[in-house]
């Protein structure tokens, strides 16, 4: 094993010497320098690279992604960084160029411990080569604490002025001696408070575990840190309190306590706790408001929720579009009775105009209370005799009714009732169900507007991914978008069709999602557009992208990967731009990741420093483009994915590309997946000994002959044969637009066959042939004979075929 | 699409016509109109400058057997120029067309030829 070198950017004294202790207990550690200016190129530069830790004290998210953009080795780093700020910075290490990653959480508080952590992701960085081991803690490591050694009157001075309270008792617990903080804390002043017994002093309520807690104190056992709740001047305080035994100079034995007040904190934290129970209670209207769960059955849990603790049977009504009440939830402590309820709401509907208390409360827009309920009131609310059946027999004694109502909009009602438990309901209860009233039609209004701002979130996703793919010669393409489960998200493909048969494909990703996003990415997705046609070169285009989003004042941090294969020259031009690495599955099933033409993601000021670099790309071989959503798994390191795409892209073996887009996302992703993901397989064909096409019988399809032709035989004759042959074909072809068909429409077809030895060329049309009208369109017929060894046209009440025949031979000098 | 360019050759009587891309049947009677009053205007020789043509179908050969026609009827010459490289030329060849027109490799070459 070599040994490791560590580089601390950034870190605190205490931080710093917390690691360095641990580094030094993992052992072979070479040098540990520490440099708060420096930046993390720095720490890549050495052979082997040094481990870096860095402090979110000194890095943003975009420090840190720039100069991972400058980074071009395998090094492990690992970030402190205070929780708030963990997600962002682990974004801007997902960007890395070089990411094939594992981004690993501690959430260490043991400081050697993370020191450890830190010269092993430095080893196996060094170790594999490959990979980049990266540590994120996520606690800041605790500060050391000075422990200066004092002893007599300089400790007494520090101890009468320290900002912690001191307490000396006697043996039978009374107090002997205290400090200034002390004496603030009790609220006592002077020495009036000598020889009381501290439980008085301490505790208002249950002095018995006081004073047990102390007489254990005494008793030299062991007392952690106990919280005493008291009331000081009608306020609730509260004490942390410490005791052990302590010794008079005489020899006498007591009792030390050390207290501080800790109110301030327990009082933060139970406000806190209030805040994360009201933001538990989001979260789970946030969940009932997943687009998997339709408002009904939000609306059904509510009902539950209402039953039996508030209700005997409770009925929330919705108010639907045209106007009609139709009972959409209910929840009784008899299922019976529930069953009964949907039935009677079904057969009798409450009548917008009538006097149910639903329909009066949806026109009025404030709850009624009916604290009484009887065989009148029963009368006078039901929609049906049936209905008022029910009532009886439920036997309901009151009701309270509130408008499930906001931002305008009526959603319907929500009901309580109460029948054997003889509750009697107030305008007390009236006020909570209009909160929880309240709530509810917010969570159906957000419901409303989430799937509405989703519907146009994807339709823009959509329409502003190609409709369809170009047809280029000699490249099949096939694409998937698949869109997450949350928000739709900024991922997109494109291709675009360059001169000399030349095809550029882009996948990309917007940091962000929702409606901003997608247009984010459109705005994107035509500037790559443009710049392909305008530039040549892969980096050029990156660049100016990145160029246009900075002038744009975008905003928001894409990566993207920006490919131009050429087929003809067997050549690929990758730049990407802080996105994963394309995968390349050659013809023998060979794959390989595309680690070059890297640099870091557009948007970060990096405009300028994008690069790219020339793979080659041979017929049979294939692309694989993707967006991080199709390798990226919660919980699992990233070259995991990387390794079973792969896997899986290996495995197809000689599919369609549209077969194999289909294989890998069922592979990688069985079901939904939170994220979005696009994915673009671009495949080179194989070369093949035969040719087939079909076309409509027009100028133009002759020209397309011309070209599949001459890139079919383009590498197996020479330059010559190849243009005899074209010349051949071409010729056959125009007498079957210009005469096959007349003027009506048809279909032209061409097969080509090709051995070592000879080429056959077939040329059929469906129409009816007619011998040549005039000697003017005439030469096509001699020159195809000439130029190949055989020519046959057969002529038939389905079309005509004319079979031409060259052999391969070394041509005999006249 | 098959680029037609027509340049009067500076301190000659000739006019140079070229056509850059594929000059085949499907482009031929556009290509003809155009061809019209140049056809009409010429008063020293026609240069027809194949160099930049990528195609040339037995349409094209009939193109030019249609100028040298015109041309010779009026006492005037047609001079193509391809260069021996093109695989275009290979058109001409395959027709026999070499043997009735005079071909050059240049256009210098065929302006120096038909004045001198």
């Amino acid at each position: 094993m070599s040994t490791a070198k560590v580089l601390l950017v950034g870190l605190g004294p205490p931080q710093r010497r917390s690691i360095e202790r641990g580094a030094r207990l993992a052992g072979d550690v070479d040098a540990i320098a520490v440099d708060p200016e420096d930046s993390l190129v720095a720490a890549s530069a050495g052979d082997p690279p040094a481990a870096a830790v860095i402090s979110d004290a000194v890095y943003d998210p975009i420090r840190l992604a720039r100069e991972l953009a400058r980074i071009d080795r395998e090094m492990a780093i690992t970030v402190l960084a205070s929780p708030d700020r963990e997600d962002a910075l682990r974004q801007s290490l997902r960007f890395a160029p070089f990411v094939t990653a594992n981004t690993t959480t501690r959430r260490t508080t043991e400081n050697e411990q993370l020191g450890v952590d830190v010269v092993e992701a430095a080893h196996a960085a060094v170790r594999r080569r490959g990979h980049r081991a990266i540590v994120a803690a996520s606690n800041r490591l605790n500060v050391e604490q000075a422990s200066p050694a004092l002893h007599g009157e300089a400790l007494g001075r520090l101890v009468e002025s320290a900002p912690i309270g001191v307490l000396t008792l006697d043996s039978s617990l009374g107090v002997a001696g205290f400090n200034r903080y002390a004496a603030e804390v009790l609220g006592v002043t002077g020495s009036a408070i000598v020889g009381r017994p501290v439980v008085e002093l301490l505790a208002e309520e249950d002095h018995g575990r006081l004073t047990s807690l102390l007489r254990a104190a005494g008793a030299d056992e062991h007392i952690r840190p106990e919280l005493l709740g008291r009331l000081r001047e009608g306020r609730e305080q509260f004490l942390e309190v410490l005791a052990g035994p302590a010794y008079s100079a005489a020899g006498d034995r007591g009792v030390l306590v050390v207290l501080s007040d800790v109110t301030e904190r327990i009082l933060a934290e139970r406000s806190r706790q209030r805040a994360e129970d009201a933001q538990a209670f989001l979260a789970e209207t946030g969940a009932l408001l997943d687009a998997s769960l339709d408002p009904d059955e939000t609306l059904q849990r509510i009902a539950s929720l209402a039953v039996p603790l508030r209700a005997d049977v409770c009925v929330i009504d919705r108010l639907e579009e045209d106007g009609v009440i139709r009972g959409a939830a209910v929840a009784a402590t008899d299922p019976e009775v529930a069953r009964r309820v949907v039935e009677i709401r079904r057969h009798s509907p409450v009548d917008p105009d009538g006097s149910h208390p639903v329909a009066r409360v949806l026109r009025s827009g404030s709850g009624e209370v009916l604290e009484e309920l009887d065989e009148n009131v029963y009368r006078d609310i039901a929609q049906s005799p049936e209905h008022y059946e029910l009532m009886r027999s439920i036997g309901y004694r009151s009701a309270v009714t509130a408008p499930l109502a906001a931002r305008g909009r009526k959603f319907g009602a929500i009901s309580l009732f109460s029948a054997g438990s003889g509750r009697t309901y107030s305008a007390a209860d009236l006020r909570i169900l209009e909160d929880v009233a309240r709530r509810a039609a917010l969570a159906l209004d957000n419901a409303r507007l989430y799937a509405r701002e989703r519907r146009i979130a994807e339709t823009l996703q959509r329409s502003l991914l190609p409709a369809r793919l170009p047809d280029i010669p000699g490249i099949a393409l096939a694409a998937h978008y698949e869109p997450g489960e949350g928000d739709v998200g900024g991922d997109w493909y494109d291709v675009i069709a360059l001169d000399r048969g030349r095809v550029a494909c882009v996948v990309g990703d917007i940091v962000g999602r929702g409606i901003h996003a997608a247009s984010v990415m459109g705005q994107l997705r035509n500037a790559v557009r443009v710049y392909a046609l305008e530039h040549s070169g892969a980096a050029d285009v990156v660049n100016a992208v990145d160029r246009l989003s900075d002038s744009l004042g975008i905003g928001h941090m894409a990566t993207l990967v920006y490919i131009v294969c050429d087929p003809q020259a067997g050549v690929l031009e990758i730049s990407a731009a802080g996105h994963p690495p394309p995968l390349v599955v050659e013809a023998d099933g060979t794959s390989r990741y595309l680690m070059v033409g890297r640099s870091g993601p557009v948007g970060v000021g990096l405009a300028g420093q994008h690069v790219a670099a020339r793979e080659p790309f041979a017929a049979g071989s294939t692309v694989l483009a993707y967006t991080d959503g199709l390798i990226e798994r919660r919980g699992a390191p990233l070259d995991e994915g990387l390794d079973k795409l792969a896997e899986v892209a290996v495995a197809a073996g000689h599919v369609a590309a549209d077969e194999l887009a289909a294989r890998v996302m069922s592979a990688m992703r069985p079901g939904g997946q939170a994220d979005d993901v696009a994915l673009l397989v671009l495949q080179g064909e194989r070369a093949s000994a035969r040719l087939k096409l079909s076309l409509p019988a027009d100028t133009a399809s002759v020209r397309a002959v011309r070209a599949e032709l001459k890139r079919w035989l383009g590498d197996r004759l020479p330059a010559e044969d190849v243009y005899d042959i074209v010349l051949a074909c071409s010729e056959a072809c125009a007498n079957v637009v210009e005469h096959a068909y007349a003027l009506r429409r048809g279909e032209l077809e061409v097969e080509g066959d090709v051995s070592a030895s000879e080429s056959t060329i077939v040329v059929r049309d469906f129409g009816r042939w007619r011998a040549p009208r005039s000697s003017n369109r005439g030469r096509g017929t001699p020159l195809m004979e000439t130029i190949m060894d055989d020519v046959s046209i057969n002529s038939g009440e389905s079309g005509t075929e004319v079979v031409m025949r060259r052999s391969f031979r070394v041509p005999v000098p006249a | 699409m098959t680029a037609f360019t027509v340049t009067q050759l500076a301190d000659t009587a000739h006019e140079v016509v070229e056509f850059a891309g594929d000059l085949d049947f499907a482009v031929i009677d556009e290509v003809t109109e155009q061809l019209e009053p140049v056809l009409q205007r010429v008063s020293g020789g026609l240069i027809v400058d194949l160099s930049q043509t990528t195609f040339l179908d037995s349409a094209g050969i009939k193109l030019l057997y249609d100028i040298h026609g015109a041309l010779t009827a009026r006492g005037q010459r047609l001079h193509v120029v391809v260069p021996a490289e093109n695989l275009a030329r290979r058109t001409l060849e395959l027709t026999g067309t070499t043997e009735s027109f005079a071909i050059y490799d240049d256009v210098e070459s065929a302006a120096g030829e038909s004045s001198g």
